[in-house]
């Protein structure tokens, strides 16, 4: 089946199609620029957005795979968790477009949707246990079997990605926070500060909101806000390190504990390098990650996660 | 009103005991306070005097985060962190987010100065040490 995605569910305008779990074509408007102005994600200036970008995409979504609308067998949209406005935007497009070439329509679940980035990894059949870390998420799943799942721990506080984005800021560094943080931390020691490590006792979940504190209390008071090149850097090698650790810590111990075959690690903050470097260093290949481009949002998941459901029916 | 609190236990004592006061009545909470004075842990508090069951998350990233069924008793948990003026805010649905049954309660709410309504109750938190917080309360 020839499924087109749609994603718009946050910053993101995006169109794909998808066969047999194959990428034939994935366009993503990033919308980068636009909110690096604003430091973050603007809501209706992101609905405007993707209104404005969403049939330009997908036209040209279908044209790199040399399809038209009538070779598409299927549709797969976002429908929650999201921003509503930017949500009813891919909602209206893919219902519009479902009813007029009489295809099946798949609304699926946006963190679903990430773990089904798998699909383009070559990895394995469940049970497998997979890691949703991104600016708005932080949760770690246990994949009984596709569309089976258990949530064995999330945040209590903040997502992993808005802790890098809100360090970031605090420390003069671009957003989105995670690459500009990875990049100044290569420069700096990762012992020269010690920041707390959240133990949350034999619980899966995660916590950032005492990093976050922490780091922001040793800047404002312990340094009297003075901050030169050496000491960003410092301090973004020694909060990368801490924030990092709970993400790896947490999933490679559920993943003895149920015994999983398997690691996934998805959403935009498996983009990180060093958080790459440290599953490899401690579970080496049973961990996968999407490529870098699969990680942020994107609509080639949002397919493959569709192919799955209407598939099954 | 000023209050002095040492620890994240008891910043969430106090946004659980002020929802305890509040009957499930409809109103509008604002509060100010930097990055880590916490915000949303005073929410977490008000979310649990509520007695709503999930858990309260950071909306930093999704803006809006809604919990229990809607009407009375209900927590519309608002984050403008990432919106820089009262045009933004206004296209959030700003309106009817305040006119929500429950509780509507706005971290960074200095963001829309320009149009918050009276009868609300506004909350500041000063950071006093790496532990301690300086709560205001004021209804007006």
């Amino acid at each position: 089946m020839k499924i087109l995605g749609i994603e718009t569910s946050c910053d993101e305008t995006a169109a794909a199609v998808v066969e047999d779990s194959r990428i034939l074509s994935d366009v993503i408007a990033s919308q980068i620029d636009i909110h690096a102005k604003y430091g973050g994600v603007v809501p209706e200036l992101a609905s405007r957005e993707h209104l404005k970008k969403l049939n330009l995409i997908t036209e040209e979504c279908l044209a790199n795979a040399g399809l038209g609308f009538r070779d598409i067998d299927g549709i797969a949209v976002t429908s929650n968790p999201g921003l509503e406005g930017s949500l009813l935007v891919g909602l209206t497009a893919a219902r519009t477009l479902s009813y007029i070439l009489k295809v099946p329509l798949a609304e699926v679940d946006h963190l679903e949707s990430h773990l089904f980035a798998s699909a383009f990894t070559g990895i394995g059949k469940p049970p497998g246990l997979g890691l949703v870390v991104s600016g708005g998420h932080t949760r770690l799943v246990h994949i009984r079997e596709w569309g089976r799942y258990e949530v064995l721990g999330d945040t209590r506080d903040d997502a992993a990605g808005e802790c890098f984005d809100k360090v970031a800021s605090v420390l003069g560094l671009p957003y989105p926070g995670g690459p500009s943080v990875e990049k100044a931390a290569l420069s700096g020691s990762r012992g020269a500060y010690r920041f707390p490590v959240s133990d949350l006792g034999g619980s899966y979940d995660f916590s950032y909101s005492g990093l976050k504190t922490a780091v922001l209390y040793k800047i404002k008071y312990d340094l009297q806000g003075k901050l030169d090149g050496k000491t960003v850097c410092d301090i973004a090698a020694a909060f990368q390190e801490a924030a990092l650790k709970p993400l790896v810590d947490n999933t490679l111990r559920a993943a003895s504990e149920c015994g999983a075959g398997w690691i996934f690690v998805c959403g935009g903050v498996a983009a990180s390098g060093r958080l790459r470097e440290l599953f490899g260093e401690r579970a080496g290949k049973n961990v996968f990650f999407p490529d870098k481009r699969l990680c942020t949002d994107n609509a080639a998941m949002v397919a493959a996660c569709g192919e799955f459901y209407l598939q099954r029916r | 009103m000023l209050k002095t609190v040492n620890s994240i236990d008891e910043t969430m004592a106090v946004g659980k005991e002020l929802a305890g006061l509040l009957r499930r009545e409809k109103l509008n909470i604002f509060l100010t306070g930097g990055l880590g004075a916490g915000k949303t842990t005073l929410i977490k508090g008000i979310g649990e005097g509520l007695g709503i069951k999930d858990r309260v998350q950071s909306p930093s990233f999704q803006l809006v985060r809604k919990y229990g069924a809607p009407g009375p008793g209900s927590l519309t948990h608002i984050d403008l962190y990432r919106l820089k003026d009262a045009r933004e805010i206004l296209e959030l649905g700003w309106w009817d987010l305040l006119e929500e049954e429950g509780v509507t309660a706005v971290e960074w709410a200095d963001r829309a100065r320009e149009i918050l309504p009276d009868g609300a109750v506004f909350l500041s938190i000063r950071m006093l040490s790496e532990t301690s917080r300086e709560i205001e309360y004021e209804k007006k």
